[in-house]
């Protein structure tokens, strides 16, 4: 058995064609989806082994998108990892409210049912790292 | 008894799974988010283990490392990395890590591995031996450590608390409600020094804070640290003057800031203890005073001596060398009387020590008292040559300025001094009139007919903060930003926030010195005619974005670049309906794009775009946006030339070999 399928959700073609090519080099299969509705359609039909969800996307945004595959029993047990712009909860802010945004936007990603988050803009390094990280979890050929 | 491991490991999924599985063993876990926490929870738990993750953000995995390993209290803890195969040829060499293990890891090997490490530290008599002889530095150095810990933990809130209070300052209130929050902002800003002065002491104790060795001009300083102290003086009703030998030179090499906070350090202290008179800070060169003989001249170091006189409350002679110890005043009542004053001395003592010097302090009970301190510096190499400050000096003359100020003495004194500079003068008697005479006069080019605006704040009819922003109103259509320089003789911080709320770039307080005037205004206008110094993009983030790959980083820019024109299109026209919404949603967006391509100014202009719209105020939004379009340009040209393509191939191969 080859390596896992991952599939990437986001409304911004630069960075799809950047994740996937960076997946891709490093030997997994990988599908784009450019929205909410278009992303549930493929993991439902092509059963990826893991969906990296872009949060903010028009229509749909990537909770929704979360929330929804994980109500569907064909989608439950794909593992979820979360793109946010917000910047990462270990950066200095000025303002507590700042931080406690953040704080909120993730509890809000892993209520609707992700399992890690990635902040945006991801270097190659660490997006590989935490695929690796998860795939492993979920006893899924790294 | 069960073995205690502290898990540094940014990823919530990787600690979790290893917790279990070190859990299902028998040890006992400490976990640590970042390499912070984990130097942090290591000095305090004293774990039998570290386990490293090498990828974290911030602090990464090594710079802990050596952190951990510097630290007497935690540097005899084993250390296992937890690293990615391509991480292992960056690896801190030698015995400061016990063990490598490569993620994702076999849990089996993990477990014999730390069972490895844990024995063979048990029964190594050796490393009891070395224990035992750190416990007894460490004791040394616990309480400058705790004292450390504790005030970064303090300083945190305690910016939140100051933060709220500003904000609540901004709003209405009865003038016994303002007289509260000032009092509690005074307060905050007593506790904040205090805590950074433990913070320094600490510091400079545990041998962490060195000096820097720059040249710089001696006056600065000093000019420095008057300027500082100046207003507490002028609310006494206090004279403050400086008297600097003329023998000493101007350009010396040592460390600026430091001189600059024992100065202040000395002279608001002098402040605070005198009622009527005055303060004098003097400066002599030691060796001139003390032997005229020629060769000290030519001698590398040169020993200057500082001197604070007060016509204050005094010092007994048996509490004279005591002040300078931590926490120590003249008596227990002077901090009731006087508040603070537990740690500047202190602070200072061990700068100047630094500093190479002395200090001392000379006093009469009731007629005042002298602290004196020397230190010492290199002779700068060059004295700066005249003829470079004199070409600078003429950038800054023949300027058109307009000034905004209402009376008729002020504007006599103005006019003749900038004249007397060399500059052309426009007066208008208030805001109205200037902003009409901003608008009249007409444009050279892109830029406004005045080089410069000098505002004063309160006019009639219409005040300085009005005309600016009527100004800066304008702006946003014709393009171009002409420089205004507020005139006020209030200067608190609020008042100066208000300023720049307004657009103003910067203020000086009145009566106006033409000296600082040139000096407030001269960067300003060399700023313009110079290009931006900032690379449009960070070339080597880009690279990292895409794991060296430039092929795939073409393929980015191409698609990206194709897409920022309509995305920006959005965002003009989301800013065009006021919708805020929607402004955050493309500036977002945009936000996106240009942090993959290590685009972070444009980045930083997009977030900034963003928070407006998540905020709901737009106010700023067509400035930024003006801003953003200037630096997505930037962007495109960086991209468009050839040339980054071969610089990025070049890094990649140079890494590679």
């Amino acid at each position: 058995m080859g390596k896992a399928r991952i599939l990437c959700v986001d409304d911004d073609i630069a960075q799809l064609t950047v994740m996937a090519g960076i997946l891709k080099t490093d030997g997994y299969e990988v599908e784009t989806a450019k929205s909410g509705t278009d992303g549930i359609a493929k993991a439902r039909e092509w059963k990826p082994g893991l969906i990296i969800l872009d949060i903010m996307m028009p229509g749909m945004d990537g909770y929704e998108v979360c929330r929804h595959l994980k109500r569907d029993p064909e989608t439950e047990h794909i593992a979820v990892l979360m793109l946010t712009a917000k910047g990462g909860v270990d950066e200095p802010v000025d303002h507590a409210y700042e931080l406690a945004g953040k704080v909120k936007d993730r509890l809000k990603g892993f209520d609707s049912g992700a399992i890690e988050f990635l902040t945006k803009p991801v270097k190659a390094k660490d997006l590989l790292q935490r695929v690796k990280a998860i795939l492993w979890a979920s006893g899924l050929p790294v | 008894m069960s073995k205690k491991i502290l898990l540094v490991e940014d990823s919530r999924t990787e600690a979790l799974r290893t917790q279990l599985i070190l859990e299902r063993a028998g040890y006992q876990i400490t976990l640590a988010a970042n390499g912070k926490e984990g130097l942090f929870k290591a000095a305090m738990e004293k774990p039998d283990v570290i386990l490293l993750d090498t990828l974290m953000p911030q602090m990464g995995g090594f710079e802990t490392v050596g952190r951990l390993k510097l630290d007497p209290q935690t540097h005899n803890i084993p250390v296992l990395i937890l690293a990615a195969e391509d991480e292992r040829a960056n690896m801190p060499s030698g015995d400061a890590i016990a063990a490598v293990m490569r993620k994702p890891f076999d849990p089996t090997r993990l477990l014999n591995k730390l069972d490895e490490i844990t024995k063979g530290n048990g029964g190594d008599l050796h490393a009891e031996l070395l224990r035992a002889q750190h416990q007894v530095e460490e004791a040394k150095k616990s309480r400058t450590d705790f004292l450390a810990n504790m005030s970064h933990e303090l300083r945190t809130p305690l910016h939140e608390i100051m933060g709220m209070t500003d904000l609540l300052l901004g709003t209405e209130l009865t003038s016994e409600q303002q007289g509260f929050i000032n009092t509690t902002r005074a307060s905050s800003n007593a506790l904040l020094s205090l805590i950074g002065d433990v913070i320094e002491f600490s510091e400079i104790e545990v041998g962490q804070l060195g000096l820097e060795e720059k040249e710089f001009d001696l006056a600065e300083p000093i000019e420095r640290a008057i300027e500082i102290a100046m207003p507490y003086a002028t609310d006494k009703g206090l004279d403050l003057s400086t008297r600097i030998a003329a023998q000493i030179p101007k350009r010396v090499v040592g460390d600026a800031n430091r001189v600059r906070q024992v100065l202040t350090n000395l002279v608001t202290n002098a402040i605070k203890f005198t009622e009527r008179g005055g303060v004098v800070l003097s400066v002599n060169s030691e060796q001139s005073a003390v032997n005229s003989d020629t060769d000290t001249v030519h001698s590398s170091l040169l020993t200057v001596r500082f001197a604070v006189r007060d016509t204050g409350i005094g010092i007994p002679a048996d509490r004279r060398e005591i002040i300078f110890e931590p926490f120590q005043q003249v008596d227990s009542s002077a901090t009731r009387r006087f508040g603070g004053m537990g740690m500047g001395l202190a602070l200072a003592k061990q700068l100047v020590t630094l500093m190479g010097g002395k200090i001392w302090a000379d006093s009469q009970p009731g007629q005042g008292s002298t602290f004196h301190f020397t230190a010492q510096f290199k002779r700068a190499t060059v004295e700066p040559r005249p003829a470079a400050a004199a070409s600078a000096g003429k950038a800054a003359q023949n300027l058109e300025i307009l000034l905004a100020e209402d009376s008729p003495t002020n504007q006599l004194i103005a006019v003749a001094n900038l004249k007397k500079a060399g500059h052309a003068v426009t007066v208008a008697n208030n805001g109205r009139i200037a902003v009409q005479l901003f608008e009249e006069r007409g444009r050279r080019g892109a830029r406004s007919f005045f080089d410069l605006i000098l505002m004063d704040v309160a006019m009639p009819e219409m005040d300085g903060l009005e005309a600016t922003k009527a100004i800066r109103e304008k702006e946003k259509a014709l393009g171009g930003h002409t420089p205004i320089i507020a005139m006020t003789a209030f200067t608190t911080k609020e008042y100066r926030d208000k300023c720049a709320a307004a657009g103003m770039d910067a203020y000086i307080s009145k009566p106006v010195r033409i000296d600082e005037l040139t000096k407030t205004f001269e960067p300003f206008l060399s700023r313009e005619s110079e290009t931006p110094t900032v690379a449009p993009v960070a070339l080597q983030d880009a690279l990292e974005i895409v794991g060296g790959d430039v092929d795939l980083l073409k393929s980015a820019v191409a698609l990206s670049l194709r897409e920022v024109t309509g995305q920006f299109e959005e965002l003009k026209q989301a800013l065009a309906q006021q919708n805020p919404k929607a402004v955050e949603a493309s500036a977002h967006r945009l936000k996106g794009i240009m942090g993959n391509l290590g685009a972070t100014a444009a980045r930083d202009i997009a977030q900034r775009l963003e928070t407006m719209g998540e905020q709901g105020n737009l106010a700023g939004g067509p400035a930024a946006a003006q801003e953003l379009d200037g630096a997505i340009a930037r962007v495109i040209a960086f991209f468009s030339d050839p040339d980054w393509e071969k610089r990025a191939r070049a890094s990649q191969g140079g890494a590679d070999g």
